[in-house]
């Protein structure tokens, strides 16, 4: 009679008392029957106790852990977050890029022309000022040669007093003003004469605190000192109109969104570089 | 002298000390495991000291029970890991399968023609000569019979380890069990004189 696979696991099972009490009762019938079942379960009980009484090796060395044997591969290493920071930098620059882009999309044109439109007005009034500038070295040329003639003019105080760029507008005419020349030297009488030469005295005072004046403050304006009267000093809105003052206020300042893409630019750069350098020092 | 549970918390807490106290008590048992799995020593000493790694920092998923089959359980996977990587030469079955493809019951096929078995172990020690058989069995078999003859646990512990059904650990020790006692049979003068009759059924 041949032992099946069956048997064998289940002599197995009974032999390490891993059956319940109804399988017991059934195998332990079938040994009082059959001598090739008692037999084949004596073989595997003495298998068994062979394996138990297989000898304890003794260990080579210990198995203790050190800190470097635990921590050096739980440790995440430097180049993976400087290679994971820099990814980040650059999701978040494309991103705020995106952003940008669809801002101005959205916003349509009104938004990135406003700024253009200020430049181009401060550069229209710079370039006027650069076309007036000459008439105005012209006109002060003019005025210094001819001063000689107005010392002889009659109604040249009240011209005195107007403003510089009054003067000069009128400078820029030279014809205009050599012909008026002209004209009041012509018809000049005897009590323009004597009231011409108070004015001459008072031109030459006025002359020689102009010179003085003018070694100090550098001035385009030509405004004779009247005695008894306060000398009016130029005001900052002379030299700069009131619209021109807030147009230099309203300059508009940095967009955040330019601060965040350099930022988020410079970040990834710097550490894709930091991870690079590290790498190579490791390799 | 603190017991296993508090050198447990201990551990967790990463009192790395605590850990190797507990290695130092379970040493034995893991390299005794993994030199029967593997059956090379040096082989055995990487698993071992690749396991205590493992059971650090897997310590968390201890859930109580016994600390024993969770150790051993890790060796086990590590044995595995081991075992691929050093890619042995192909294992010869215990158990061939015929022409007709029912399994051989005749231990004649593990005879060599040139050299017998018991000539070239003579003077090999017991434990070689149950290591020579166990190398014979395919990795799972190997296991369980170590498990459950070897370091004595119970169907239940082993079927937790090698995870796998009870059933299946029953009928795989039993045929593991029956292949050894064949092969035993070759290293009968070696064995203890209580134990030469093996193999006769």
């Amino acid at each position: 009679m041949k032992i099946s696979n069956r048997d064998w696991v289940q002599l197995s099972s009974y032999l390490d008392g891993e059956m319940n009490s109804r399988e017991i009762k059934k195998i332990e019938d079938r040994l009082t029957k059959e001598p090739l079942l008692q037999l084949a379960l004596e073989e595997l009980h003495r298998t068994k106790l062979t394996l138990q009484q297989t000898p304890t090796l003794k260990v080579p060395h210990n198995f203790i852990l050190t800190p470097d044997m635990v921590g050096s591969k739980t440790r995440p290493r430097p180049v993976r977050r400087y290679r994971l920071a820099s990814a980040l930098m650059t999701f978040m620059l494309i991103g705020i890029l995106v952003l940008d882009f669809g801002r101005t999309f959205v916003s349509g044109s009104m938004a990135p022309v406003a700024p253009k439109e200020v430049m181009l007005e401060a550069m229209s009034d710079s370039a006027a000022d650069a076309l007036e500038e000459p008439a105005l070295m012209e006109a002060e040329g003019m005025l210094e040669s001819d001063r000689a003639v107005a010392e002889t003019e009659a109604g040249a105080p009240l011209e005195k007093e107007s403003p510089a760029p009054q003067v000069a507008a009128e400078a820029v005419e030279e014809g205009e003003a050599l012909g008026a020349a002209q004209e009041a030297e012509s018809k000049s009488t005897e009590e323009e004469t004597i009231d011409a030469d108070a004015t001459a005295n008072q031109a030459e005072e006025w002359q020689e605190n102009e010179d003085a004046e003018e070694l100090a403050v550098p001035s385009q304006t030509f405004t004779p000192e009247i005695p008894g009267t306060p000398v009016p000093q130029p005001s900052p809105s002379v030299y700069f109109p009131d619209d021109e003052i807030h147009r230099i206020e309203k300059v508009p300042s940095i967009d955040p969104f330019r601060i965040l893409e350099v930022i988020f630019g410079l970040s990834a750069l710097s550490f894709g570089i930091a991870a690079w350098v590290i790498r190579r020092r490791k390799s | 002298m603190m017991d296993l549970q508090d050198q447990i918390k201990k551990s967790l807490a990463g009192d790395l000390e605590s850990f190797n106290q507990i290695i130092l008590s379970f040493q034995s048992l893991v390299y005794n495991q993994a030199y029967r799995i593997i059956g090379e020593p040096d082989a055995a000493a990487d698993a071992t000291q690749e396991a205590f790694i493992s059971a650090y920092k897997k310590l968390h998923t201890y859930r109580g029970g016994s600390f024993k089959s969770w150790l051993l359980r890790i060796v086990s996977n590590a044995c595995y890991d081991e075992f691929r990587r050093r890619k042995r030469k192909p294992v010869v079955p215990l158990y061939p399968e015929g022409e007709d493809g029912d399994e051989m019951d005749s231990a004649s096929w593990l005879e060599d023609p040139s050299e017998k078995p018991e000539d070239t172990l003579l003077r090999r020690e017991l434990s070689e000569a149950i290591q020579y058989c166990l190398d014979r069995l395919e990795y799972e078999f190997r296991t369980i019979v170590v498990l459950v003859d070897i370091q004595g646990l119970d169907y239940a512990s082993a079927a937790e380890i090698t995870d796998r059904p009870l059933g299946t650990v029953k009928s795989r020790l039993a045929r593991a069990r029956n292949n050894l006692k064949d092969c035993l049979q070759g290293f009968k003068e070696l064995l203890p004189h209580g134990l030469r009759q093996v193999g006769e059924v």
